[in-house]
């Protein structure tokens, strides 16, 4: 009696600890991405107040150190979503920024602007990490001698990209720092912000001088996957004191660096056959020569709202559809109608496993590559048309033919011999 | 006086010769294998005019008619008396029997393959 009515109390114990667990326990969605900001002296929160509020109201941030070693990622899961090198660490990183890269998650490498010899305005290790990102970092400070002063520029060359810089024309931002080179034919890098006209960066000369509109300010990569990795050569750009002038222009850049203006995604893609211009939905493979409606969705990613918008191509830039087969045998423009992007097509004369390719690469979008197999069979055997206007001699020929058998058979027969 | 043998004689003679020799039998399968070999160049004629386009329906016409032609000259073959020892215990309704069921067969498979 005492030890079943122990058991029932421990029974009844547990059930209510599972149950108060069940109803306290809530795992902790964290929508605000990780993001470490490496802090090259102690001062600068004081003097970047407004930059650092502006990063806490859409991320999680966590000031780092620069003389401690940055620990990315720990038996392949990753600590951070962005990492954002604020200013020329003291010490050395030892961080794999490719690696971080490579995994979908975004770098922002901002160099000092005061310094005499090449590593005071970024270390070699970050210098390294740019140039394997497409982006070199001049060893010496960008000067305009046509400017007010000659090492502090007011650059207005923004990238022709609205979700990099926006759509509203911005003023012209204060820079002081050194200079950027951007590879002239690597596809994925573009430089954000560039110099004026009369600018230059002096090199020594196994490094190479660059003027003009050569010199890059701000840079920007877009890899394959979507992540991003952002270089500004000034540091000063982003302080309190020059926030009014920047303050527009820094804040965008950063919302495109961690992945929040400028991200596309697809879903609801659809090929459905048209009849007489009515959707037929019978589950059928495609036949030759059939009509096609083709419609997919594409959305983008607001940061403001945090969540996703239809995304409204440019008037005279729409979404390109190609139906291919080893070589695109259609290719038609997608218009939009309210979230769809839709055409209608014909198959052509040729069977075959066909693709739907929509490959739209665009500066400031992360590149939307769609390939939907769609078959195409030939006409079956009850397809082929008949009773041809231009085949009725042939099929009087036959009957012809026929006519003359039935008449020999008469005729032989009733003829004796 | 020697026999003329220009080409306008022979012809004569040879018509004389047939319509003779010949028996009515012979003369109706010759009349019909010359009706069937008039629709193949028919059909042959208006193919190489207007171009093959349903290719089944004239390769159907015309190997109907040019198959009705061989099997109605076999039955020529085996009804012509200076034959008879050749087709010892064939008697002609036997071959006409043949002759039916070939031009049966072919005229169903031409009738379907044309379409």
């Amino acid at each position: 009696m005492r030890t079943t009515s122990m058991m029932l109390a421990v029974l009844c114990g547990m059930v209510a600890m599972t149950a108060g667990v069940a109803t306290v326990y809530t795992p902790k969605i964290d929508p605000k991405k990780k993001t470490a900001v490496i802090l090259a002296n102690g001062k600068m929160k004081a003097e970047y107040k407004q930059y650092f509020s502006f990063l806490e109201k859409s991320l999680d941030v966590e000031y780092l150190n620069g003389d401690k070693k940055l620990v990315l990622k720990a038996y392949e899961e990753y600590h951070y979503e962005n990492v954002i090198v604020f200013g020329n660490p003291s010490g050395k990183l030892g961080a794999d920024f490719i690696d971080f890269v490579d995994s979908g998650r975004n770098v922002m490498i901002v160099a000092t602007d005061e310094g005499s010899k090449a590593t005071d305005f970024l270390t070699d290790e970050l210098r390294v990490a740019a140039v394997d990102c497409g982006v070199e970092f001049t060893t010496n400070i960008v000067k305009d001698n046509f400017a007010d002063s000659p090492t502090v520029l007011k650059a207005d060359n923004f990238v022709k990209s609205a979700p990099i810089v926006g759509s509203k024309p911005l003023s012209a931002v204060t820079f002081k720092g050194v200079g950027l080179k951007v590879e002239i034919d690597n596809p994925l890098v573009t430089p954000i912000l560039s110099a004026g006209k009369t600018a230059y960066v002096l090199e020594e000369e196994t490094f190479g001088t660059v003027y003009g509109g050569n010199v890059a300010l701000v840079a920007g990569l877009q890899s394959r996957i979507g992540s991003r990795a952002v270089f500004s050569g000034s540091l000063s750009m982003f302080s309190d004191k020059l926030f009014a002038q920047n303050g527009e222009f820094v804040k965008r850049i950063t919302l495109w660096a961690t992945q929040q203006h400028g991200i596309l995604r697809y879903s609801d893609i659809e090929a459905v056959k048209l009849e007489d211009g009515q959707e037929v939905r019978d589950g059928e493979m495609f036949r030759i020569k059939a009509h096609i409606r083709f419609s997919l969705t594409i959305e983008e990613f607001d940061g403001e709202k945090g969540e996703w918008v239809p995304f409204v191509t440019p008037k005279d830039d729409p979404v390109q559809l190609e139906y291919t087969m080893i070589d695109p045998y259609v290719r038609a423009d997608l218009t939009q109608k309210g979230t769809k992007h839709t055409t209608d097509l014909q198959a052509p004369d040729v069977y075959g496993i066909f693709k739907f390719v929509v490959d739209y690469r665009r500066t400031g979008y992360n590149p939307l590559v769609i390939h939907h197999q769609s078959p195409v069979r030939p006409l079956r055997l009850n397809e082929y048309e008949r009773f041809i206007v231009a085949a009725y001699p042939y099929y009087l020929g036959t009957f012809s033919a026929m006519a003359g058998f039935i008449l020999i058979t008469f005729v032989f027969l009733a003829q004796g011999n | 006086m020697a026999p003329q043998a220009d080409a306008r004689s022979i012809f004569v003679a040879f018509k004389k010769s047939y319509d003779e020799k010949t028996s009515p039998r012979l003369k109706i399968c010759d009349a019909f294998i010359t009706f069937f070999l008039l629709n193949a160049l028919l059909l042959f004629a208006y193919c190489v005019l207007v171009g093959s386009f349903p290719f089944n329906a004239y390769l159907g016409g015309l190997f109907a008619n040019l198959g009705m032609l061989i099997f109605t000259v076999s039955l020529r073959m085996q009804a012509a008396p200076a034959n008879t020892p050749q087709f010892q215990g064939i008697s002609i309704e036997n071959s006409f029997c043949d002759y039916s069921l070939c031009a049966v067969l072919l005229l169903f498979t031409s009738v379907h393959f044309m379409g």
